[in-house]
């Protein structure tokens, strides 16, 4: 349904252009949950709002975004803009910052629905009900009239995603959808998108930076570092056996609920700035297991076993595949 | 017996409201509202909640930064608050804290050398000659080289910065370490470098933490013994150990269970709360985890329980366990 294939992304800072994403290749059959995983900087956002177009202007994508036959990335504005908010969605972070806190909420839903579909404004109320109910808020009617900052962190979220939604989209992307929520509410809203997932048929992108997220909503996963893919496969198969050093780092990390003394074992370092990317691999200084060979160059990611690749010259499990 | 170096005996915390109108009954929004406890000398005391349930204001109460609308600290058995300002100073010495985000808390236009120096020149410590010795050595007490003196906030990475916080909070030599949220901003493959460093601090120099966290594999990792709050109040207290083992309350048991594990398809245990906290400002009567909790009785909508000690100072406000 959705095959992204070396997408490339620089800006252009002050007279120089960054490469912040170095050709990602991205796969997603309908009815899919996929999750990107990585730190902050790592591009898992970039990749999301260039497949949907919606990077600022400093912004040169290059590469193939193929969506049921066609590239989004060559459209012309007009098609993409059908596309956009119709047959994929987005929501984002801090809800409260992506709605217009002068509108109502349901003048700010209706709108999604007026300007996909045509219908009455009584047609598109009884539309934006039906879809406050389907995301769990109590006294849809009453709520219509609701200003944002009069609901919660998680009602704001939840109306997100009934806009989100208004168009029965066939995607949806999620970006770090609960993190700025408390936890008994991020499992509320987590809890919510499987539901709708299942029920709607539709897939999903599902970016955060929390592995324990991860684990428990997606059965897929891309773990990404400094703009480049490290790791795809089965989530079940990259927690027991991880095999690019960066998930493994991150996985011994976190301290585990179920009783684990002593320190933890912490990745050392720090995540380098997309415009001081050291030679060879990109993970490199701050990989354990480092030899001369991890300067060559960045390894391709290339398939361990079935369905689950890693670029590493020397993965934890499993061996390499590729060419030096 | 343990020395108590912080006593907190029911403390209340209100913020008074703007009102609309001239003659109408003033209302207050219930930051704090009525929590006792005690931190003994060289403990890990952890602070769990999620947000609005007043942690911080906790915090600001025992450092004196905010007095309380009712109730006393005692801070090595004498109240703060009856202190004139040339002893407070000297005592307030003992007592440093670090906040969440630390390029808020850092000037951009000193060096950070002279940043972490700063607290010698006011309170007047050490010969001035001595003193940059003094701020090297503490800059490898946090695993800093020497050469990171001279640079400034911008130029250091997010855990680099929290490191200089830190330095700065301890070059004093407090005794009570206030740190809020201390590690939520950073990137979880920094957080364990961060918390290792605060764990051995603490091993190092016996200080005594005091640790708010909304992240419980954080807490559960690092503390001793741990209080969770809910609204304003504790509802339960406890040795970490027992606190994870032997839940009593309800909302314990719910937060503890909405943290993600990091085994796929391990939400069959989840405790799924429902809807949000109450507001603050109109607390209704009884319980006030009651409209939340699954197990409530008539009576939980009658009456407030009281923190009661079930033996082995495990402390729980829930009637239904306490039985009172």
């Amino acid at each position: 349904m959705l095959h992204v294939k070396n997408l490339k992304v620089d800006f252009e800072v002050d007279g120089r252009r960054i490469r912040i994403l170095h050709g990602v290749d991205l796969d997603l059959e309908e009815g899919e949950t996929l999750g990107l995983v990585g730190e902050s900087g790592c591009g898992k956002s970039v990749t999301c709002s260039a497949i949907l177009r919606i990077l600022a202007d400093n912004a040169t994508v290059t590469g193939e975004v193929m969506y049921d036959g066609t590239d989004l990335l060559k459209l012309p504005a007009s098609k993409m803009e059908e596309i956009r908010g119709k047959d994929i969605t987005m929501i984002f972070q801090d809800p409260v910052v992506y709605m217009n806190p002068v509108k109502t909420i349901g003048n700010q839903i209706t709108e999604v629905i007026h300007l996909h579909e045509k219908c009455s404004q009584a047609e598109a109320d009884k539309k934006a009900i039906d879809l406050l109910t389907q995301v769990g808020i109590p006294h849809p009617e009453t709520r219509l009239k609701y200003y944002p900052h009069q609901l919660s962190g998680g009602l704001c979220q939840r109306v997100m995603i009934a806009m989100a939604l208004a168009c029965k989209p066939k995607l949806l992307m999620a970006d770090e959808p609960t993190t700025a929520l408390d936890v008994t509410v991020q499992a509320q809203i987590l809890d919510l998108l499987r539901s709708l997932n299942k029920k709607l048929g539709m897939a999903t992108i599902l970016v955060t930076h929390d592995l324990g997220v991860i684990a428990e909503n997606v059965k897929r996963v891309m773990v990404m570092y400094a703009g480049v893919v490290v790791e795809e496969g089965p989530v079940d198969i990259i927690f027991k056996k991880p095999a690019h050093p960066y998930t493994e780092g991150l996985l011994n990390s976190l301290p585990k609920m179920d009783g684990q003394e002593g320190d933890l074992i912490p990745i050392e370092g720090s995540v380098p700035a997309p415009d001081k990317r050291p030679a060879g691999c990109c993970f490199g200084p701050r990989c354990k297991y480092m030899t001369d060979e991890c300067l060559k160059g960045q390894p391709k990611l290339t398939t361990i076993n079935g369905t689950h690749r890693c670029a590493c010259f020397h993965p934890v499990h499993g061996t390499y595949g590729g060419e030096a | 017996m343990r020395e108590k170096l912080v006593e907190a005996k029911g403390l209340y915390k209100q913020y008074a409201l703007k009102s609309d109108k001239l003659f109408a009954k003033r209302r207050y929004l219930k930051a704090v509202d009525g929590v006792t406890f005690d931190i003994y000398k060289g403990e890990f005391f952890g602070v769990v909640g999620e947000s609005g349930c007043g942690k911080s204001t906790t915090a600001k109460l025992i450092l004196d930064m905010e007095h309380p609308t009712k109730g006393t600290v005692l801070f090595k058995g004498r109240d703060m608050s009856t202190l004139k300002p040339k002893e407070w100073r000297a005592i307030r010495l003992d007592m440093q804290m670090i906040f969440q985000d630390p390029l808020g808390a850092l000037d951009p236009y000193m060096c950070v050398g002279k940043q972490i120096m700063e607290p010698l020149e006011i309170h007047n410590i050490g010969d001035p000659k001595d003193r940059k010795q003094m701020v090297l050595d503490m800059l490898a007490a946090v695993s800093l080289k020497p050469i990171f003196y001279d640079r400034y906030p911008h130029e250091l990475s997010g855990g680099q910065r929290q490191r200089i916080v830190l330095a700065r909070a301890l070059i004093v030599k407090p005794q009570l370490l206030v740190c809020d949220e201390p590690i939520s901003a950073l990137d979880v493959s920094i957080q364990a470098q961060v918390v290792n460093l605060f764990k051995r601090i603490h091993k190092e120099l016996n200080l005594t933490f005091m640790f708010i966290s909304h992240d419980l594999r954080i807490v559960k990792h690092v503390c001793d013994r741990i209080i969770v709050m809910y609204l304003g109040r504790v509802v339960e207290e406890a040795e970490s150990d027992e606190l994870f083992a032997n839940t009593l309350h309800p909302y314990s048991q719910a937060l503890i269970s909405a943290v993600p594990s990091l085994t796929p398809d391990a939400q069959a245990k989840r405790i799924m709360l429902h809807g949000d906290p109450p507001n603050p400002i109109d607390l209704p009567k009884g319980c006030r985890f009651a409209s939340r909790c699954s197990k409530c009785t008539p009576r939980c909508l009658e009456s407030e329980p009281e923190l009661v000690d079930m033996g082995n100072g495990h402390k729980v406000a829930c009637f239904l366990v306490t039985g009172k």
